[in-house]
């Protein structure tokens, strides 16, 4: 026995080794199930992305063509729909976000353009020539989009289409980009880059994402200034004292000073201010200590808000709801002219509800939309108006006000507010044509209520 | 005679070990409410069985072994409110016991009225806290913000779980960070994003300049910097 003493060692070692290479076999099979798996489901997003972007150029195509209502309608809203769908088989391509950014901008335009026609065609809206003109440039689009899709499937559909959607070819995608697919479609989405942008009324349109803000009046400031305003902004009527210890710039559509500021005794800023260069607009305020409990009500906390707006000279703003969370309170504030309750000239305040500080504050979108409206007095009587509001409802309030639609566009609007089942909803009918121009339920969530 | 004894003794030792190796290789994990029936066994059975106990459906042992006696209650648990009396504790039985449920008051559960939308929050909790857990607090509103800004572009996807999950996107989805439970600072900062706070005027990139990216990103218009990050348009 003694001569043979390394059977025992030997045959654990061999056991070992066997338990190991069992182990890694299995291992090295169940990952290539998951590669296979994962082409699977990217040769399916890709076959039926190619599949809608030709559909949407056979539908816009018929959509030119068609010459009644009905059809065009049911042919604009299919067109949306093959562009949705279009744009969830995109995603789900592993490519990284930006390289297909102007492929998706294609599709969502196209999508969004389709459904504001498909809507107006259903009011019984004619055909305009600049409409016919968009939609043969879409067309064109599409069909390039259609044609270079289906060559780069045709070119791998020897095999598979490769993805390289594993961690080492993601890393070296960003460096050299080696899979073949996805260079391809990086090359259609440059491509891509040529064709016009599209201006509709829609939210997704261009001149959407470059708009300039109405109500920034006044002189450029400098830093010194701007501390100046940053500071009294955050102490009026709190008795702190705040220093500004930083400041830096926001280079954005309103271009900005950003102020770090300290209250008295700490040891680091507590709070950031926004103040813009052009008139020193108060933008944004946010402190960034945190709360812990609730101790104040929400009546208070609307009337901390109220007096915080009322100290900054900043009038005319009525308090319409406020959003309980995370032991703050956040008041939002809309512009009042004439009676009319104007909606996009919105300012939020945040209470803390631990002792009443206000530890937030958010005016851009004033900036942004602030105007003295023009025409505050409504075309239809609101007994007409009524008219048109489902008899069902029960109407609880009712005033005028300004809403804006999606393409930001304004309208004048009676609001009705009022329950159904239960159910409360806001509706509001379109005080210059008395028809229903939009609906919101009122859900009741455990941080206040929420319309949808 | 000692010496082969203990050289048996190491041997066995590791084939054991050797083996409890790979059998814990295919051993599959669990969910927290499995389907179970007569010989599961486990933690979840022992919940099962704690909680008929406590309601007088079942007397035996909880041992976290489902046998007769176990099966018997589960029936007359599930016969007693009207599910399927099969033995089986599926979702509805599981949600029957209390596992996993709203609390719903006396009343009848109407749609649309539990609507809390606290999930989009801890969504974009998630991915902010993956991506900037060591940025300051107006960091960490800040790609909140941008992730929402996205959700608003024609350039990327229409929801927030399509912005988040498109493949590529964000580093710490792609690698799994994110699925750690965020800090109640990174829930704030989501929470005020949601409201409406932008400290990057809409933006829809952010990067830190000294990681690699893709060239193409250094193109876009940068707007400001906060922290690590710097936000381009």
């Amino acid at each position: 026995m003694s001569r043979r003493w390394w059977i025992i060692p030997a045959l654990v070692a061999l056991l070992a080794a066997v338990g190991f290479a069992y182990w890694g076999y299995g291992l090295n099979r169940d990952r290539d199930q998951l590669v296979t798996l994962m082409n699977n489901r990217n040769q399916k997003s890709y076959f039926e992305l190619v599949s809608s972007v030709q559909n949407m150029e056979v539908m816009l195509s018929k959509g030119i063509v068609s010459n009644s209502p009905g059809q065009r309608m049911l042919i604009f809203a299919d067109i949306w729909q093959q562009a949705s769908q279009a744009q969830n088989d995109l995603n789900q391509i592993p490519m990284s976000g930006a390289s297909m950014n102007r492929t998706t901008k294609f599709l969502t335009q196209t999508g969004d353009y389709a459904w504001s026609l498909a809507r107006k065609y259903a009011r019984g809206d004619s055909v305009k020539p600049s409409e016919i003109r968009e939609l043969n440039a879409l067309h064109t689009e599409a069909g390039y989009l259609a044609v270079e899709l289906q060559r780069l499937a045709d070119l791998r559909n020897i095999g598979r289409l490769s993805w390289g959607e594993l961690r080492r070819a993601a890393d070296r995608e960003l460096a050299d980009q080696s899979s073949p697919t996805l260079l391809g479609m990086q090359k259609i989405d440059k491509n891509m880059e040529d064709f016009p942008s599209l201006i509709y009324d829609g939210p997704f349109s261009d001149h959407i994402m470059t708009r300039i803000p109405k109500a920034l009046t006044g002189s450029l400031i400098n830093d010194a200034q701007a501390s100046g305003i940053a500071e009294r902004f955050v102490e009026a009527g709190t008795g702190d004292n705040y220093r500004v210890v930083k400041t830096e710039g926001v280079n954005g559509i309103i271009p900005a000073f950003r102020l770090h500021l300290q209250p008295q005794g700490a040891k680091t800023p507590a709070v950031i201010a926004d103040i813009s260069k052009t008139g020193g607009h108060p933008l944004m305020m946010l402190s960034t200590r945190p709360v812990n409990r609730t101790s104040i009500n929400k009546d208070r906390a609307v009337s901390i808000a109220s007096d915080f707006l009322a100290n900054r000279g900043i009038r005319n703003m009525k308090p319409t709801y406020m959003v309980e969370q995370n032991n703050t309170g956040v008041v939002i504030f809309e512009y009042v002219q004439d009676g009319v309750l104007v909606y996009p000239d919105l300012m939020k305040v945040k209470v803390a509800l631990d002792n009443g500080d206000v530890v937030g504050f958010e005016g851009t979108g004033f900036i942004m939309n602030h105007s003295v409206r023009e025409n505050t007095k409504p075309a239809v009587s609101e007994k007409e108006a009524l008219r048109a509001v489902n008899p069902q409802l029960k109407i609880k309030s009712r005033r005028l006000a300004i809403i804006p639609m999606e393409n930001l566009k304004e309208v004048l609007a009676y609001e009705f507010k009022g329950d159904l089942n239960g159910d409360i909803f806001i509706v509001y009918i379109n005080a210059k044509t008395g028809k229903e121009e939009r609906i919101l339920k009122v859900i009741e969530t455990r941080g206040g209520a929420v319309t949808m | 005679m000692v010496i082969v004894r203990t050289k048996w003794i190491m041997a066995i030792a590791i084939t054991v070990i050797v083996l409890g190796g790979f059998l814990a290789y295919s051993h599959k994990l669990f969910a927290q409410t499995p389907t179970l029936y007569w010989g599961s066994s486990g933690s979840s059975v022992t919940q099962v069985q704690n909680r008929l106990k406590s309601w007088g459906y079942y007397n035996g042992p909880v041992d976290g072994s489902y046998g007769a006696g176990t099966f018997n209650a589960v029936k007359s648990f599930q016969a007693k409110n009207g599910l399927a009396a099969d033995g089986v504790v599926g979702p509805s039985t599981w949600q029957a016991m209390g596992f996993n449920t709203r609390a719903t008051t006396g009343a009848a559960y109407t749609p649309s009225r539990g609507v809390s939308g606290r999930d989009d929050v801890m969504l974009l909790a998630r991915v902010t806290g993956g991506e900037a857990e060591n940025e300051p607090y107006e960091g960490k509103v800040a790609v909140a913000a941008v992730i929402l800004n996205r959700v608003e572009s024609d350039k990327f996807p229409n929801s927030l779980a399509g912005v988040i999950y498109q493949p590529h996107a964000f580093e710490s989805i792609t690698n799994g960070v994110a699925n750690r439970a965020p800090s109640a600072d990174t829930i704030r900062a989501a929470q005020d994003a949601m409201n409406g706070w932008d400290p990057t005027q809409g933006c829809l990139f952010f990067w830190n300049p000294s990681k690699p990216v893709s060239k193409w990103i250094w193109s876009r218009a940068i707007i400001t910097r906060i922290g690590a990050h710097v936000f381009a348009r």
